[in-house]
């Protein structure tokens, strides 16, 4: 390695197996290439437009001895896979440095145990809502060098992710991906039912039609909605939030006192899934992860998933796959979540530590290849790719980028609506009858708020 | 009572109808666990449409994300170690407190049984921080340490020293035999069954520990039994997989069962005159 | 020296003389010039252990509850009894949660015991005879306890689970509702009982076999006599003779009742919404795991319960005692 010309460069990475679409551009010559490919390799670039290579922006440089690096992730889901090929091309092009990944179940509950343990992977992938915490905790280390070494800024990114990447002043990590509650229906459904499927339901009256026609018509659910099971409280919750941030949902008032979700658009919120199951669209006791592996048998019309799982429904539909924006039920608005990457507390010598920097740097500037998984690079550069928008499912999602919302930042802020008491528990409470909406909610509210106010005076924010 | 022959039927017919409860959910796991790579869904029946060890050689050859070797090896190893220095140890202790006289001998003991009637879960979060404190995460004497501290084999033990006659341990005494020999010599050979149920029981202890592996391992550092939790949450749609490793767990403590029933019986019993 | 056992066993008359000579209180002479230390050292290797991973756990478990203990901290802050006062107060987020699982065990213990102590009670009576092939039916009933609760909960996961459980199927073929046997209530907690029943109690019925056959066998035939039919016979003599050990096995299985961790993890992962069978350990394991563990409260959790259970195995060995006196 270490040619600073990017069609050399280019011309390395194409020699990989597998890669059929560098394999595709070789064919269109090697000037057109280079042209096109420039933004992609010029990721890095902080500003758009500004054709650097990359001996004229710093960068970091594999180690000189060998190294050997442990790598945790959390993908036990179908993009699990992509990141494995992506850590073994890595391996392949970096002599010095040798990472061995492992993907981790209850990943936060594995971290945490290995850092009692004393037995933490150099680099972690970290939530972006993990951060306060972990930093906290330190559990992770601070960045703030190896961003000024790469020269990044706000700029290239989403700011909430930015934002979120930092605490207390100091970053942390480095955004990988932003992952979105994403919209998918299937097309053939779409069809039975009289239904364009091409024209998807982009509003609240559209969504509902599609939803009874498919039921009525088609002879399956419309739309499965989670209501138990292990991971209920994740994936119910992913929909909910999406709802509640459309209806102007804010978790927290301005000081990070009080927890708001129980206002009028968490209400709303949970009113409007009760509707959709009162319309019949979904079967009563719907396991978490039925309604995924329903849709992918082709027995669930339309389904609100995470971006993730895009890779395992294209296997599993194909062409009949649709896939999109979610609808506007109260207006713009999509739960989103972003993976960062992250150096840990454990001991590590200088050129180890280089080579986690080098290992993060890198993942960046490949993430177009993550795409590919389903996620979407959390680098607006990388995003305006021609490369990325060859793949079309994603670039129809990536519209959603400006209507996703995020977690305020502070310890715990997830567990707002995911953890036990939480609001997503209190939506499946309403679905399986103990309550109405505004009480249960009002009670989670007020359990929360007690954790909130704690939490402000442990970590001091 | 003689039986008159209609009230054997009845009871035969009974015992067998409760027999197949207790014995169907285990025929249905080995049925499950030979059907293949991924199941077909209709294949309901009890003898499987097409047997095959697939599973069973997916299970084996799948070593990065379903170490099941590792895991067999971890369970083997603590359960062995774990229960030949839990029988040794307990029966030393036990000798002693049954038969030798010595200052501090009833309060020790007493403060041991009383922890008898403590909750297991009780110790749960000190010890994990105390393993933590030892480095001992994830390794094998974490899993059998906390066993091997426990009172019931040194009660048990007692109690069988007890019921041997004083006699035989006086006369060698009088020969000129010192504790040890006495203890080695004259009492353990007659100690055969007491070790014998005593070795079951704490195997099968060790062998299907579950919790408490569960919160100190990692991985393919784990026993077979938390393994098996983070096997099922995986692989939660392959059913056939999972009965393979479920039975992978289970075979051994089933072929000790079938081999050492009497002690294990013993062992009940005892266990219950222990409470 | 030559061996002792030879010369013990080849010489009874010795025994007789040794066994004539007078002795200490416990039993066996102490032998002049033996070490003071022996005993020690025969109890040492389990004492350091026991020491070790009881003794010292025992005390921690206290001292972990009276600090807001997390793992990350450098210093753990003191907090008194308010790890307590939190869980002990319904209104609070650890204590809300607290009851909750609380409820949940004692519904568990409440469903569960009658049926395992009955049926251990039935099939005993069925054991409770001569004829051919008892104990293999006693082995076929034990075999069960035999298994770990890993193992347990996997079969029985997947007997009651909607699309595969043969039950589900059993039930859907033959027309009637398919219900939701691991989704939502009564039924999970059915299937829940019904696990641990195939599970345990075999070792009931052991327990309860062994004092049937305590009982003297000329009661049943006086009895027979006087004109008393098998199922008076079992009435008045079997049931008021196993009454201690009844009373056994109905503490034993209410312990174990609040010990309940592994059949709803694994079956229904705390159950319906919300945690409608998350019992109490299993309450203690989240709060020991995830983002944000609170040690001192999950030790203060455990403290409590088991003051709970410890007074319930008092009260009933207090029972048990007059009972047999």
């Amino acid at each position: 390695m270490g040619t600073h010309d990017p069609f050399e460069y280019w011309l390395a990475q194409s020699s990989r197996a597998g890669l059929t679409r560098r394999g595709l551009f070789r064919l269109t010559g090697a000037g057109a290439a280079a042209a096109a490919l420039a933004p992609l390799l010029n990721a890095r670039a902080p500003q758009p437009g500004r054709r650097s290579s990359r001996s004229a922006t710093a960068s970091v440089e594999p180690p000189s001895t060998e190294v050997e690096l442990d790598f945790w992730n959390p993908f036990t889901g179908p993009d699990g896979p992509f990141m494995e090929q992506l850590v073994g091309q890595f391996n392949d092009e970096t002599d010095t440095v040798n990472v061995s990944v492992q993907t981790q179940a209850e990943y936060y509950t594995r971290v945490q145990a290995a850092a009692q343990a004393d037995r933490l992977p150099q680099i972690a992938v970290m939530h972006y809502d993990q951060i306060p915490l972990h930093a906290e905790n330190e559990i992770i280390t601070p960045l703030d060098d190896l961003v000024e070494l790469l020269g990044l800024t706000g700029d290239d990114f989403t700011e909430a992710i930015w934002t979120a990447s930092a605490w207390k002043g100091t970053r942390y990590s480095i955004p990988l991906d932003i992952h979105t509650e994403s919209f998918f229906w299937n097309k053939e459904l779409f069809e039975q039912a009289g239904l364009d499927p091409e024209a998807p339901p982009t509003d609240m009256a559209s969504f509902e039609a599609a939803a009874t026609a498919i039921t009525e018509e088609a002879g399956v659910p419309g739309f499965m909605i989670v209501t138990t099971g292990p991971g209920a409280a994740f994936l119910n919750g992913c929909v909910w939030a999406s709802l509640f941030y459309q209806g102007g949902g804010e978790w927290v008032n301005e000081d990070i006192s009080e927890v708001t979700f129980n206002g009028e658009a968490g209400v709303q919120a949970t009113e409007y899934l009760v509707k959709l199951r009162d319309l019949g669209v979904t079967p009563e006791n719907v396991e978490s992860d039925t309604e995924i592996a329903s849709f992918a048998a082709g027995q669930n019309g339309m389904v609100w998933s995470g971006l993730w799982q895009t890779s395992a429904y294209e296997e599993a539909l194909g062409d009949s796959l649709g896939a999109g924006p979610l609808p506007q039920i109260f207006g713009p608005g999509t739960w989103a979540g972003s993976h960062t990457l992250a150096v840990t507390s454990t001991e590590m010598s200088e050129d180890e530590r280089q080579g986690a920097y080098y290992f993060i740097d890198w993942m960046t500037r490949n993430a177009v290849t993550w795409a590919e998984a389903g996620q979407l690079p959390a680098r607006e550069s990388a995003r305006e790719t021609e490369e990325f928008a060859q793949l079309p499912l994603q670039s129809a999602i990536a519209q959603q980028i400006q209507d996703a919302q995020f977690f305020p930042s502070f310890p715990g802020a997830p567990d707002l609506l995911f953890a036990e008491g939480g609001a997503s528990e209190a939506v499946l409470a309403v679905f399986a009858g103990q309550g109405d909406a505004q009480s249960a909610l009002d009670g989670a509210a007020e359990r929360y708020t007690q954790i909130v106010q704690e939490a402000k005076a442990r970590y001091d924010f | 009572m003689r039986r008159r022959p209609w009230e054997s039927v009845v009871l035969y017919g009974t015992l067998f109808l409760i027999s197949l409860f207790f014995v169907l959910p285990v025929l249905a796991m080995i049925s499950m666990s030979l059907k293949g790579g991924t199941t077909d869904l209709t294949d309901t029946g009890l003898i499987p449409r097409d047997p095959s060890l697939d599973n069973y050689r997916t299970l084996f050859e799948n070593a990065s994300s379903a170490p099941v070797v590792n895991w067999l090896i971890n369970s083997t190893l603590t359960s062995v170690i774990g229960t030949a220095l839990t029988v040794v140890v307990a029966s030393l202790s036990a000798y002693a407190f049954a038969r030798m006289d010595f200052p501090g001998r009833r309060l020790i003991f007493a403060g041991m049984i009383a922890t008898l009637t403590l909750p297991g879960v009780l110790f749960l979060i000190p010890q994990i921080i105390l393993i933590n404190d030892l480095g001992l995460y994830n390794t094998i004497p974490a899993f059998f340490l906390p066993g091997l501290a426990g009172v019931f084999g040194v009660f048990f033990m007692r109690q069988f020293f007890l019921s041997v006659p004083v006699e035989l341990e006086e006369a060698a005494f009088v020969d000129g035999a010192n504790s040890v020999q006495t203890f080695l010599r004259v009492v353990m050979p007659l100690a055969g069954p007491a070790l014998a149920t005593l070795s079951v029981i704490t195997f099968l202890a060790f062998w299907n520990d579950y919790l408490w592996p569960l919160v100190i391992c990692q991985g393919s550092g784990c026993t077979l039994q938390p393994g098996l939790q983070s096997f099922q949450d995986q692989y939660v749609t392959d059913y056939g997989f999972l009965m393979a490793g479920g039975l992978i767990a289970a075979i051994p403590v089933l072929i000790v069962f079938v081999l050492a029933q009497r002690w294990i019986v013993q062992g009940v019993v005892s266990s219950g005159i222990k409470g | 020296m030559s061996a002792p056992t030879t010369a013990v066993l080849a010489e009874p008359k010795r025994i007789r003389a040794v066994a004539a000579a007078p002795r200490r209180k416990h039993g066996v002479r102490r032998r002049i010039g033996s070490r003071w230390y022996t005993p020690y050292l025969f109890i040492l290797p389990h004492f350091i252990v026991f020491a070790a991973f009881i003794g010292w756990p025992f005390l921690l478990g206290f001292w972990i509850s009276l600090h807001d203990w997390n793992f990350f901290n450098d210093v753990q802050p003191w907090v008194g009894l308010d790890n307590f006062a939190a869980v002990l107060d319904p209104d609070d987020f650890y204590g809300g949660l607290f009851y909750r699982s609380l409820r949940n065990t004692v519904v568990f213990v409440v469903m569960s015991t009658p049926p395992l102590v009955l049926i251990g009670l039935g099939l005993a009576s069925l054991l409770n005879g001569k004829y051919r092939g008892r104990t293999a039916f006693r082995a076929i009933f034990l075999s069960p306890w035999t298994l770990s609760v890993a193992v347990v909960g996997l079969v029985w996961w997947a007997r009651f689970h909607g699309t595969i459980g043969p039950i589900g199927l059993l039930i859907g073929s033959v027309g009637l509702e398919p219900r939701p046997w691991l989704t939502a209530n009564p039924w999970a907690w059915i299937s829940i009982t019904t696990a641990t029943v195939w599970w345990t109690v075999g070792f009931n019925t052991i327990i309860l076999l062994a004092g049937m056959q305590s009982i003297s066998p000329q009661l049943y035939e006086a009895a027979a006599i006087d004109g008393a039919g098998r199922w008076q016979q079992f009435v008045r003599i079997t049931v008021p003779l196993l009454r201690p050990v009844l009373l056994l096995v109905i503490t034993l299985q209410i312990i174990a009742g609040f010990n309940l961790f592994g059949q709803p993890q694994l079956m229904t992962g705390g159950g319906p919404p919300t945690a409608q069978t998350t019992p109490v350990q299993l309450y203690v394991f989240q709060l020991i795991n995830g983002t944000n563990p609170r040690l001192g409260i999950a030790a203060a959790v455990l403290i409590l319960t088991s003051f709970v259970v410890g007074i319930i195995s008092v009260v009933s060995f207090r029972l048990l005692r007059t009972e047999r006196a």
